[in-house]
């Protein structure tokens, strides 16, 4: 029964995902402002549609998680930032560095996680974790939702194909 | 029971009035708990097979009603806070969430219903409630069978472990509640404050208990009342933080060596935290190509959706003439459908009508169509979390199943599959579903 349980919820955390991050590429398919060059233009996409799948991850988890809200408010900032209003930097001290060995990488650890800067050693391990795991459904969610556009892109293809014969 | 009707007995020998009801609450949940696996394995042993199906028609058509049985084993319980598990928004149908919410009430303790129903939003705090409710359990019995204080050392650890991965919000009533328990100690008074609380802090109330009857009471330690010294260990608080932290960490790292692949045979933080570190990082740039791979596909989409749509008339139109006639010969008119689709559909269908004819998507579809226009059960409509789509629009879903089928047709030629992947296809065709609505 536990495992029916997780997988239930995993698929609705899943599916959350899935539901906020398509809105969000076909929002972004209406207001998008085409550029002249190809090759730029699929740069922005992607780098847009790779926000737009962080920032829908991080809004399925909530505001218990401190990447998330990390995220979102590194999101909310450029935003604002981009509007042109603050243009402020703020460099957070990370506490002393140990040259041990273990707690260097740690301090290496603080890079990828977001929200990592300013946690203690526990904390940051703890926010490894969960960012691990949804990060990994993250990214089968998306092979999934890539797989299926690019088969339903080539079905509707033979479809008018067919038709037409 | 004969059991648990001597510890009740040993139980009633104890002066301690809240220690007694908490005993009580026990007993009684460990009887629902018992009376439900027995309901769970009727359930399952009689209707197996249309709890295996995720989708809401097939139960409908065995005559099976999922939502009026729904209710039952929470109203038995005398908790009607299960009918909030109804029938959810995410079209995963009723069926899937009788089995959800049987199993649930099975492994929660009656009075966390409500706090259980709340932490359903995050897995992870789920798994790790569900587990620590578990063990819990299981420590009880411990604990009840041999009141001896030398387990207390152990549990006070494994605990201590749960509650620092359970949500942030449960710490922070654990903590109030450590609170509670220190006044408590300090007074030695009567437990009045601490009656109204749910299991984790029921959890921590045995905790705190066994470590009244060790007359230990520090304020100072607050955030560790749980730590014990071990026999030649420091026992200033300061090394006893520092230990509790160690042990955090290596809990903390152990969790993540579970969770990244290849991380097992890796001895030595050092080199673990390098392969963490590699995966994060090859993960991002995993969600970077995905993206860019979606980017390439989304123009593409644009076109060949709106190619789509200027030939949808004929299909559509198809699809509703064969309304009247019965779904299987309907595959035949229908022209998008391929031709050896037909044989094994019809072989499915004549060997058992209802299961197998559930693997195949475009039955159901054709199926919708042909319930669609006579007054269509509301149970149906709730399931497929479109409510009120007018005929049109289901006719044009139809198209999408249809087109979004052709392509897998190796599918139906393996009747039964595992549960997985069909729930992975009802995922699939709510995506599908999504898109087609969104382009609406």
């Amino acid at each position: 029964m536990n495992p029916k349980v997780v997988s239930k919820t995993k698929n609705s955390t899943k599916i959350m995902f899935a539901r906020l991050f398509l809105q969000s590429i076909m929002t972004m398919k209406k207001t998008n402002v085409r550029t002249n060059s190809d090759h730029e233009e699929s740069r922005r996409r992607s780098l847009i549609i790779d926000t737009a799948a962080y920032l829908s991850m991080a809004r399925v988890v909530g505001w218990k998680r401190t990447w998330s809200r990390s995220i979102i408010f590194k999101i909310r900032n450029r935003a604002i930032r981009k509007k042109g209003s603050v243009k402020k930097k703020r460099r957070r001290r990370v506490g002393r560095i140990h040259q041990k060995n273990r707690l260097f990488k740690i301090e290496k650890l603080r890079k990828p996680v977001p929200g990592g800067e300013a946690m203690d050693v526990c904390g940051l391990l703890d926010e490894t974790v969960h960012y691990t795991k949804s990060l990994s459904t993250q990214v089968k969610e998306m092979q999934t939702i890539a797989n299926n556009l690019s088969k339903y892109t080539y079905n509707t293809s033979m479809l008018s194909f067919l038709s037409i014969i | 029971m004969a059991m648990n009707g001597a510890l009740l007995s040993e139980m009633l020998q104890c002066t301690d009035t809240t220690v007694l009801e908490r005993h009580r609450a026990r007993f009684k949940w460990q009887q629902d708990q018992h009376f439900q696996h027995q309901l769970q394995e009727n359930l399952f042993g009689e209707l197996g097979g249309v709890f295996s199906v995720p989708n809401s028609v097939h139960g409908f058509q065995n005559g099976f009603d999922p939502v009026q049985l729904k209710p039952d084993p929470g109203m038995e319980n005398g908790w009607p806070d299960l009918a909030g598990f109804g029938p959810c928004g995410y079209g995963n149908g009723p069926a899937f969430d009788i089995n959800y919410g049987i199993s649930r009430t099975a492994s929660c303790p009656p009075t966390v219903a409500e706090a259980a129903v709340k932490g359903r939003e995050s897995d992870l705090s789920e798994k790790i409630t569900s587990l620590a409710t578990k063990e819990n359990s299981k420590k009880r019995k411990v604990d009840k069978v041999q009141n001896t204080k030398g387990f207390v050392g152990e549990d006070d650890s494994k605990e201590k472990r749960i509650k620092g991965f359970a949500e942030d919000g449960e710490s922070k009533i654990t903590e109030q509640n450590s609170n509670n328990n220190n006044n408590k100690s300090s007074n030695s008074n009567s437990n009045s404050n601490t009656t109204a609380i749910n299991n984790k802090n029921r959890k921590e109330n045995s905790v705190d208990t066994s470590k009244e009857n060790s007359k230990v009471s520090d304020v100072q330690k607050l955030d560790y009342i749980h730590v014990r010294a071990r026999r030649g260990q420091a026992t200033d608080s300061h090394s006893l933080a520092e230990r509790v932290r160690r042990e955090k960490i290596s809990e903390r790292m152990k969790f993540l060596q579970d969770l990244v692949p290849g991380c097992n045979k890796i001895t030595g933080k050092a080199g673990m935290l390098d392969e963490i570190i590699n995966y994060v990082q090859s993960l991002q740039r995993q969600v970077e190509f995905l993206s860019m791979k979606l980017a390439a596909i989304n123009p593409k989409l644009d076109f060949n959706t709106d190619n789509l749509f200027a030939k949808e008339v004929f299909p559509a139109s198809t699809a509703n003439n064969s309304i009247p006639t019965i779904g299987m010969s309907t595959d035949m008119t229908n022209p998008a459908n391929f031709i050896q689709f037909n044989p094994v559909q019809q072989q499915l269908i004549s060997s058992s009508g209802i299961e197998m004819s559930m693997i195949n998507p475009t039955d159901i579809g054709l199926r919708r169509t042909i319930s669609s226009p006579i007054s269509l059960p509301e149970r149906f409509l709730d399931s497929s979390c479109f409510t009120a789509t007018p005929t049109w629009d289901s006719d044009l879903q139809n198209l999408y199943n249809v087109t979004f089928d052709q392509g897998r047709s190796s599918f139906t030629s393996q009747p039964f599959t595992g549960k997985i992947e069909r729930t992975n296809k009802s995922c699939q065709s709510f995506f599908l579903f999504t898109i087609a609505l969104m382009n609406f």
